[in-house]
């Protein structure tokens, strides 16, 4: 079984380095060169990538929660933090990266452009729950509390989605404007390869987490083991 | 009925407890007054632009003050050991959750009472109008909703108080941002009909908060 | 053009923040390996 599992990490390694390369290739050689913004709007292939991660990533982390407080088993919390300390990555990088697009594209480091806001509001809850998990002591409390924080965090993004949207139609950025972008085919595929592309890296790096949590609580147990059965040296 | 009679009686305690020194509504008031001033210098809110900023600068003293008040009620809470006792009588958890809820609630309600008029006539706007005041239940109800299930989280970390705002706002910015438009169309001369998708979301905010806060507390009391 | 300096500059940060994350749960695995044997070995001695 374990054989199994080996195998089957090598091979999404492999599949998610393939494919992150190929995503790589599409947006520098097969993409066309965006006609209002130039070659800068090739930035937005692994910016809305790493986007889609960092949400499908909140929300893994938001049915773990459910599936902890239904269960109580320790494998939901690893999925849970696991999913967090991912997510928290590539929310970051949606978030620089897209302040590197604006300030070419729109002369400044930061709009409150949607999709920017909504990540950096995001970037603050991934942040908050990692406060949340520190602050607390016993493991139980630990993975209870963060399990409902998670839950109720995920559901107002939504709807954060939409306050946000409405406010910048309503007040739209007089220096960016509505910043429209010629859309081809080309572009779509590109897209759709960087998601996936993205999605795959995501799997790989949760895997490998997990299997760290796992290293970890088995660690824990041993020296747990260690300590009431040899006390002192001697066998109690 | 016993379900209501639980609410009720969690709410009266609140209340009575909160009364008899007034300490926490006092130092909401302060606070607020006191973060009005920052804001008025801070932004040189003089005229038309005091006029702009109103609705922005009253949620977020709202927004500020509510997270003193929640912290301190739950800490009270926590001191006294009353939670202890209330968890140990047969009621149901939610039961429990709505009362500190309707509490906390009724506490920024009565700031509210003052601050509106207060606003009104500092900054020049008509805060007083029954569109207004649907508009500041509605937003109070979601935060206080959220904020009771939150601080109920932050009690028990080693940070305490510290952590409820940092747990608390970026959850509140869809009610935040709603309230904040809402007022701000209503205060402009609009109708309740054109800031009628705010109001949707402060709805959808309020009952999506309230039923997952329900459904959840029961899990962060239990032993 | 200047502008390709924020494309280069974005991207690299992608590198960057993968490389950091994938090299962080590497380090700490290799180092609770390393734990995990020297307490195993212990717990064979203790058997001894």
């Amino acid at each position: 079984m374990n054989k199994d599992r080996e195998l089957f990490g090598l091979l999404l390694i492999i599949l998610s380095t393939v494919a992150v390369l190929a995503a790589l290739g599409m947006v520098f050689l097969y993409a066309p060169r965006e006609t209002t913004m130039g070659d800068v709007q090739r930035i937005f292939y692994f910016h809305v990538a790493s986007a889609w991660v960092g949400f499908f990533a909140f929300f893994v982390t938001f049915l773990s929660g459910i599936g902890y407080l239904a269960r109580a088993e320790r494998r939901w919390d690893i999925l849970a933090l696991s999913s967090v300390e991912v997510g928290l990555a590539f929310i970051t990088m949606t978030v620089i990266t897209g302040s590197l697009w604006a300030r070419p594209v729109w002369g400044t480091y930061w709009t409150w452009e949607p999709r920017l806001t909504i990540s950096a509001v995001q970037l603050l809850i991934y942040v908050a729950y990692g406060m949340l998990r520190s602050a607390l002591e016993n493991p139980e409390k630990k993975a209870r509390l963060s399990a409902v924080y998670g839950i109720v965090a995920f559901v107002t993004v939504p709807l954060s989605w939409f306050a946000i949207r409405w406010w910048r139609t309503i007040h739209p950025d007089i220096l960016t404007g509505g910043g429209g972008m010629a859309f081809t085919p080309r572009m779509g595929y590109t897209l759709l390869v960087s998601l996936a592309a993205f999605t795959l890296l995501y799997v790989t790096i949760l895997r490998q987490r997990i299997r760290l949590e796992r290293s970890a609580d088995a660690l824990a147990r041993l020296r747990a083991h260690l300590e009431t059965n040899y006390i002192g040296g001697s066998h109690v | 009925m016993r379900f209501i009679r639980t609410v009720w009686a969690i709410v009266v305690k609140d209340m009575a407890a909160e009364f008899h020194t007034r300490e926490m509504i006092s130092a909401m008031l302060v606070f607020s007054v006191l973060a009005l001033l920052i804001f008025s210098f801070a932004l040189d809110l003089r005229g038309a632009v005091a006029q702009a900023a109103a609705p922005g600068v009253l949620w977020a003293t709202v927004a500020f003050a509510g997270t003193l008040g929640l912290s301190r009620s739950l800490t009270r809470e926590q001191q006294t050991g009353c939670i202890d006792g209330l968890l140990l009588a047969p009621v149901d958890r939610s039961a429990i959750f709505l009362g500190k809820a309707l509490g906390n609630l009724a506490f920024m309600a009565v700031v509210e009472a003052i601050l509106l008029p207060l606003f009104s006539a500092l900054f020049d706007v008509p805060l007083l109008r029954p569109g207004v005041l649907l508009v500041t239940a509605l937003g109070t109800v979601g935060y206080a909703a959220v904020g009771t299930l939150l601080a109920t989280i932050a009690v028990n970390t080693r940070a305490r108080e510290v952590m409820l705002p940092i747990l608390l706002l970026p959850l509140a910015i869809p009610s935040l941002i709603a309230a904040v438009q809402a007022t701000g169309g209503l205060v402009e001369g609009g109708t309740l009909a054109e800031v009628g998708g705010w109001m949707r979301l402060l709805v959808v905010y309020d009952l999506v908060i309230v039923a997952v806060s329900v459904l959840t507390f029961g899990y962060l009391v239990e032993e | 053009m200047s502008n390709l300096v924020y494309l280069l500059a974005a991207y690299a940060v992608f590198w960057a923040l993968t490389f950091a994350l994938v090299a962080s749960i590497w380090a700490r695995q290799r180092r609770l390996e390393r734990e995990l044997a020297s307490l195993a070995a212990l717990l064979e001695e203790s058997r001894k």
